[in-house]
């Protein structure tokens, strides 16, 4: 461990510096820590991680020995899925390199830049450092409000139907003893007994039926009212967030992608690679050309054993294969990663295959991403309604290996 | 696979699971034993749900099993569970009764069909 990185071991810091070399850095970091106490700067990739997944710090200071290297590390952090949170990242570069580092923030890789060498103005960085803490810190405070008010409306939405479905129990209930006392009730004589029974036949079962079916009527069309609701505030809350995250980290994550299926080989980040500006201006055609056979593939269905069925057939061709069994955590999941395709099962619990396309649709790198829909449902106006949103192919349930591979197939031609 | 025609149905049509994963024999038997258990534990829950009255959730259930009864072949299995499926969205109690007594036989003729496989 280095000198610096011993002075600067703040457990939970707002602040990080990443670097490579942290003798080189020296003055910076000395007016990072007048700024703020807490403030860690980190040189070891495994510690970077540590540190940002635990701490989640608000303020990310890159400062590798060139732009490309601070963008390759960047990006790779963002694609392992360690930055996915309201942060804001800056970038510190040397004089020489003041127009790519004024490029990259451009292109909202990083929020700003600052030139550290041959030589830096203090307040400058203060200055800067302030800002991005004050953003961040304010992007930070409304995901907590938003994720506590949409959980407490989620679970009152719950609270809500669960009382729905007790009322109707009950309700049920009590039309069934009023049947059962009056199947008991009898008259004095004969005569009071059969007028009893007429009553009954003529006016009170007709109308205990008619109750009932009211009743149900009224709690399901109720039920299905909160429902819509509960999966509405699901997408609203699913939007916000993706609003509220930076888009800086996705933007990384493309860029990565993008050298991925343009190299023969994998660089990792402590290889130099050319300037990222430059290759990202690459013709689109040659990164469609290059696109490798096999594919990252996302499977979307809450039925494990068939959800096990299509990701081995998937993985048997060689295909990398992730696969969720919700809606909401396929969301989830590709906010972090980036996919090739994604199978999608319609009828699911909490956020079914339309809802969950409709959200995948607003995510920045997921907008034409292809989806195969995955059902046995015979409702064509729904699943019209499902391919609105951009379906690549559709497969009837239980399908055949051929059909599902013929579907990627196809999917990896469009691409 | 249609399931509207309940003579044309096979208790395990072993076809399906060749198309969808060739000839691991081994493989084959894995799921048929994962969607016994499944098809034990979904019963169970469609059962409680039946005496509690709970159509939509009677529903859910029965589409849930019905994905992998397709998958492994279970054609009669998943007829049945299409009916449920309608006969809880229509609240249809008696006509649900009927369905889960036919579906509890299917699932044993399922297994009966698995153990000879053996």
């Amino acid at each position: 461990m280095t000198r610096k990185e011993v002075e600067h071991v703040e457990r939970h810091p707002k602040v990080v510096l990443l670097c490579d070399d942290v003798e080189e850095l020296g003055g910076v970091t000395d007016v990072i820590s007048s700024q703020i106490t807490a403030f860690r700067t980190l040189s070891n990739y495994d510690s970077m991680q540590e540190v940002l997944l635990e701490a989640a710090p608000l303020v990310i200071i890159i400062a590798m020995s060139s732009v490309s290297r601070s963008v390759e590390l960047y990006s790779k952090l963002a694609k392992q899925g360690v930055l996915d949170y309201p942060h804001e990242n800056i970038l510190l570069c040397e004089n020489k390199e003041s127009g790519i580092g004024f490029r990259c923030c451009m292109k909202s890789i990083f929020r700003d830049y600052f030139i550290y060498k041959p030589m830096y103005e203090n307040y400058r960085l203060r200055m800067i450092l302030h800002n991005a803490l004050f953003r961040s810190k304010e992007a930070n405070d409304v995901t907590s409000i938003r994720e506590e008010h949409f959980g407490r409306i989620d679970d009152e939405l719950k609270q809500l139907i669960d009382d729905a479905a007790q009322y109707h129990k009950t309700a049920e209930q009590t039309l069934k003893d009023a049947r059962e006392n009056l199947d008991q009730t009898e008259g004095l004589n004969e005569v009071q007994t059969a007028l009893i029974q007429e009553l009954k036949r003529q006016h009170i079962t007709p109308l205990l039926d008619k109750l009932e079916s009211q009743l149900s009527d009224s709690v399901a069309e109720l039920t299905n009212r909160l429902k819509n609701k509960q999966i509405s505030v699901a997408e609203l809350s699913a939007l916000l967030t993706e609003r509220s995250i930076p888009n800086t980290s996705h933007q990384a994550s493309q860029i990565k992608e993008a050298r991925v299926v343009t190299s023969v080989k994998q660089p990792s980040y402590e290889t130099n690679f050319d300037d990222p500006i430059d290759s990202s201006a690459k013709p689109e055609t040659t990164l469609a050309e290059s696109r490798p056979k096999n594919s990252k593939i996302m499977v979307v269905e809450d039925n494990e054993i068939y959800r096990e069925m299509i990701s081995k057939i998937l993985r048997d061709e060689g295909h990398n294969v992730e696969s969720v069994s919700s809606g909401l955590t396929a969301i989830k999941m590709l906010r972090k990663h980036k996919y090739d395709l994604i199978f999608m099962d319609l009828f699911m619990p909490e956020l079914d295959g339309y809802n969950t396309t409709k959200n995948i649709r607003n995510i920045p790198n997921c907008k034409s991403i292809p989806i195969i829909a995955l059902t046995s449902n015979k409702n064509k106006d729904l699943i019209r309604k499902w391919a609105s949103l951009g379906l690549a192919a559709y497969i009837a349930k239980p399908s055949t290996k051929q059909s599902i591979l013929k579907a990627v197939e196809k999917c990896n031609m469009h691409s | 696979m249609d399931i509207s025609n309940l003579d044309r149905l096979q208790v395990l049509n072993e076809q399906v699971m060749h198309e969808l994963l060739g000839d691991d024999e081994s493989e084959i038997n894995n799921f048929r034993q994962q969607f016994l258990q499944q098809a034990k534990s979904s019963l169970q829950k469609i059962a409680s749900f039946y005496r509690e009255q709970q159509f939509k959730q009677i529903k859910d259930e029965a589409h849930y099993l019905k994905t992998s009864a397709k998958a492994i072949g279970a054609e009669r299995c998943a007829y049945y569970l299409q009916q449920l499926e309608d006969a809880s969205l229509a609240l249809d109690k008696a006509q649900c009764k009927n369905h889960i007594q036919s579906l509890s036989n299917e699932i044993k003729g399922v297994f009966r069909a698995c153990s000879t496989q053996k």
